[in-house]
């Protein structure tokens, strides 16, 4: 199948991160709750849901009506299985392995996807004048967005554990993005946190630069030579150095 | 939180004009965050703000990768398949693979437009 192909050719390191991780981010949603091991269709997996407890930290929230997006019954689905990478699995198809229903799936949609007016704001400056977008696509950004977050934050926490930190700062961000693959994404995030800080601190004063330069290029500017060593593909794993993360001054 | 008026230059042009300082709302990626992992319990203030550019940033490449796709098809209307067509296209995005590939049954790409989305890189 196409897919394995691609696993095997480029993203070998890739797929055995996310193996690591999906066995955590697996056997954390496993902890939650019961895990019926019996694989629903997503309809009778509706109505058992409603009929179960949720555990009380969940107890409070609606639950969503049963006409919700399907979206949501996939996301509970395991992310990308581990045996991917060497057999060809049938790509997230419909109920196999759909064990884990976690009480996850309980959690109002407004708190597991960010608001798709802001995205698709967003994916529309990344088009040209007449490219349309369609809801199914605006929809699938909003998911890959939280997946992506998870994503990054899951190998961030990761980091912070073998450490034994408790606090998952910017600068575990930056190497998580790095360690996966996104290094292209440090040099505008550096940049943007400067800006930030910068008019964090001194309030409106150098506010209008940034503003105009918004979208900051990954260009190296004056800002980044005394940032320090987060160039990419510089060693991550020693990042907690004192170049990046200057606590923050705002209450949090 | 903090107040707008310390860092509301920031963004002053931002995406809307309106939108405040950041794109995206900062407690949303928390809850989001929090929700990744029994073990995330405390995050540092700047982690959302990082996120909400690294979102962004994210959103604009995977929407770009997948206009390629659909100006492949000879569409001008971003589809779901175009954005599985792009992800299985690209080595950093394999971790959506099976989120988009779900319902996704015939947008695999061929070798071809492959290599061409492989140079296109973030700018």
């Amino acid at each position: 199948m196409m897919m394995v192909r691609w696993f095997s050719e480029g993203a070998n390191n890739l797929v055995n991160r996310d193996s690591i991780k999906e066995g955590t981010a697996q056997a954390g949603k496993g902890k939650e709750g019961g895990t019926p091991s019996t694989v629903y269709s997503p309809n009778t997996w509706l109505q058992a849901r409603s009929h179960s407890s949720p555990p009380c930290f969940l107890l409070q929230r609606p639950i969503p009506s049963p006409i919700s997006r399907q979206k949501q019954i996939r996301y509970n689905q395991p992310r990308v299985p581990a045996t991917m990478a060497d057999g060809p699995a049938s790509p997230g198809g419909g109920s196999h392995e759909s064990g884990d229903h976690s009480p996850r799936s309980n959690v109002r949609e407004q708190d597991r996807y960010l608001p798709i007016a802001n995205i698709s704001r967003i994916m529309k400056k990344a088009l040209p004048a007449n490219g349309k977008i369609a809801k199914d696509a605006k929809e699938t950004v909003q998911e890959c967005v939280s997946e992506f977050i998870s994503f990054i934050t899951s190998e961030a926490s990761d980091k912070c554990q073998r450490e034994k930190r408790k606090t998952i700062n910017g600068d575990d961000l930056l190497w998580a993005m790095a360690t996966l693959g996104f290094e292209d994404y440090i040099d505008p995030l550096k940049i943007y946190l400067t800006r930030y800080r910068e008019g964090d601190t001194k309030g409106s004063a150098k506010g209008g630069e940034a503003s105009s330069k918004k979208d900051v290029q990954p260009t190296p500017n004056a800002q980044l030579s005394h940032q320090g060593s987060f160039s990419q593909g510089v060693s991550y794993t020693n990042s907690q150095g004192p170049h990046m993360m200057v606590p923050m001054q705002g209450p949090e | 939180m903090r107040q707008a008026g310390a860092y509301s230059g920031l963004l002053c042009g931002g995406v809307s004009g309106r939108s405040g300082p950041h794109s995206l709302p900062l407690a949303r990626i928390k809850k989001i965050m929090k929700k990744s992992g029994e073990d995330v319990k405390m995050i540092s203030g700047e982690a959302p703000i990082i996120f909400s550019k690294a979102c962004e940033l994210f959103i604009e490449e995977l929407t770009r990768r997948s206009w390629i796709m659909a100006i492949q098809g000879k569409r001008r209307t971003l589809h779901k398949e175009d954005l599985a067509s792009a992800v299985i296209a690209t080595d950093i995005f394999d971790f959506l693979i099976s989120l988009v590939s779900n319902s996704h049954t015939h947008a695999v790409a061929g070798p071809t437009s492959v290599m061409d989305v492989e140079t296109i890189h973030y700018s």
